[in-house]
């Protein structure tokens, strides 16, 4: 075949006007020069792709602070410059501006979850409508979607128990602007709130009963004296026979706080154990060397709970990480905002734009482009 | 955001078209690597190789909304990365230097055969190539590719229906779920 043959091949696929027969040649070529390449990146290689990659695509990273410090640096070099006579003169990087119409409205979360069975399987909790059955777990356990979406775990009496499969597990997890509620197989109701997973067995057969949460939950413990009902997140384990307590527990806070709202619970952590009582929260971090207790309003601690914002002098880094898991967005900030503090509060089924309406009272503004919020002082 | 970690590449795809940015970050963050080595792999020029998969990644996102992946994301992902690759090579300044390798093969090793053929030695390159990944990034990558695949499935992707080969696809995988299973306490939990 000569080198016309072949672009003329090549210029009928870009059009997809070749035949089956000419597209599988040039598909098998393909396959076989991949399959039987001897190029290889290094490790080393793959990362600089990996990391030039990354600053060419809308990829949505943590939030990072912009830090001050590399202006004020350039500011002053260019003062020493000018001071000693010597005319430097750079020019400005063409900015490239957006105009929109209207600002585009950023809506709020809703109800949307993820199930994972004990198979590995995802289920996508998104088109809430009552079902008796949304999945099985084996013969004994039936899991079930109630009219508000509500996952259930029934177990069935006259399934033979001694068949139970005791390393069943699933999460329950959401995105962000997903909350869902679930209910297990003991009766207790968990909240779990944004960006958060909870990891549990479909029936509790031991002589405790243990979930794992990662993120933000509100658990409402059914009474079992014989069983405790233990939740670990990170480093902390929080130990109570039947109660109403919220943990907040995410990766990117450095403090993990648990809060009473009914009962007892006893809070562990590291080799430290505390005993909580109604209206008290405890705080733990690496950072403290001991668990921390102090009186809250538990309304500030479960407004979430209640499709609410609350805010009872809070720090707005605090406030505006909140909003990234509700809303989906990412915040930078443009100087110093360490000691704006937030009292107040609205709803979360608000867009966007009228919950920074709510804030800016607090002197501060924000700069919406597109899903990105700038904080200004 | 390490809840994304844990999503099968369904549950992103199905995200993705909900404009859930993490998400994609998710699936750049699982495929950019293996694309751009495959891509190396035929073209021999990585800065060729980071446009393609550039492009590649650029556009699933331009085109979240329409995005219609019926098999899997990774085949689905290679065979774009194909589709690119051969318009690339078009282009008559790169043609020449396909032009021995494309007649040699077409001329000498070519055997015809149906789109499932082809789809199964696809699905043999992503594996070797998963194969070729530093150790622990293979295992979560397996260790979510397992989770996501039924037994059932992997059959059906491999066109397999003879009784010994389905009892053979059924014991590897259980091989690999028992090895997996001791890393789910590190990676996962």
């Amino acid at each position: 075949m000569k080198e016309n043959e072949i672009l003329a091949l090549l210029q009928k696929y870009q059009e997809g006007t070749l035949s089956n027969e000419d597209q599988d040649k040039l598909d098998a070529w393909y396959l076989h020069k991949a399959s039987t390449s001897n190029l290889q990146l290094s490790d080393y290689e793959l990362e600089d792709s990996y990391e030039l990659l990354k600053s060419k695509l809308p990829l949505q990273a943590e939030p990072k602070v912009i830090r001050l410090w590399p202006r004020v640096a350039v500011a002053a070099s260019i003062a020493l410059l000018l001071g000693t006579g010597i005319f430097y003169f750079t020019k400005p990087k063409e900015q490239i501006i957006q105009v929109t119409e209207k600002a585009q409205e950023i809506a709020p979360g809703g109800t949307r979850g993820i199930l994972t069975l004990s198979n590995g399987k995802q289920i996508i909790l998104a088109n809430i409508s009552a079902k008796d059955t949304i999945a099985k777990e084996g013969e004994e356990v039936t899991i079930k979607m109630g009219a508000n979406g509500v996952i259930t775990y029934i177990i069935n009496p006259d399934a033979d128990a001694s068949k139970n499969n005791p390393n069943a597990f699933n999460t329950l997890s959401t995105p962000t602007g997903g909350q869902y509620n679930i209910v297990l197989a003991d009766g207790t109701k968990v909240y779990l709130n944004a960006v958060s997973s909870i990891k549990y067995p479909t029936q509790f057969n031991g002589d405790k009963r243990l979930v794992e949460l990662e993120g933000e939950a509100y658990f409402e413990v059914a009474k079992n004296k014989n069983k405790p009902f233990i939740v670990k997140s990170d480093n902390q384990s929080i130990e109570v026979l039947g109660t109403h307590f919220n943990v907040h527990a995410y990766a990117n806070e450095s403090v993990v706080k648990t809060t009473l709202l009914e009962g007892s619970v006893a809070v562990s952590f590291k080799n430290q154990k505390s005993i909580l009582k109604p209206g008290q929260q405890s705080n733990v971090s690496d950072n403290f060397t001991k668990i921390k207790i102090r009186e809250v309003d538990t309304d500030e601690a479960i407004a979430w709970k209640n499709g609410r914002f609350k805010f009872d002098n809070a720090d707005l880094k605090t406030v505006m990480r909140q909003l990234e898991r509700w809303y989906g967005i990412k915040v930078e900030y443009r100087g110093d905002v360490s000691d704006v503090r937030f009292s107040g509060g609205t709803f979360m089924n608000k867009n966007l734009s009228e919950v920074l309406k709510v804030l800016e009272l607090s002197n501060i503004k924000f700069k919406v482009e597109g899903r990105t919020i700038i904080v200004y002082p | 955001m390490s809840v994304y970690n844990k999503y099968d590449d369904h549950t992103l795809i199905t995200l993705l078209k909900e404009d859930n940015q993490l998400a994609y970050t998710e699936i750049f963050e699982r495929y950019s690597r293996i694309l751009v080595n495959n891509a190396y792999k035929v073209l021999g020029n990585q800065d060729e190789a980071n446009d393609i998969v550039q492009e590649i990644f650029l556009s699933i996102w331009n085109k979240r909304y329409e995005l219609a992946i019926t098999g899997s994301l990774s085949s689905y992902l290679y065979k774009a990365t194909k589709n690119r690759i051969l318009n690339h090579i078009a282009h008559e300044k790169v043609v020449s230097r396909y032009a021995d390798s494309i007649s040699n093969f077409i001329e000498n090793d070519y055997i015809l055969a149906d789109s499932k053929i082809r789809e199964q030695e696809l699905e043999a390159i992503i594996a070797k190539e998963i194969a070729l990944l530093p150790e622990k990034m293979r295992e979560v990558f397996l260790l979510r590719k397992v989770e996501e695949l039924s037994y059932d499935e992997i059959a059906l992707q491999l066109n397999i229906t003879d009784k010994t080969a389905k009892q053979q696809v059924y014991n590897s995988l259980k091989i690999l779920r028992e090895k997996l299973k001791s890393l789910v306490s590190v990676f996962i939990w």
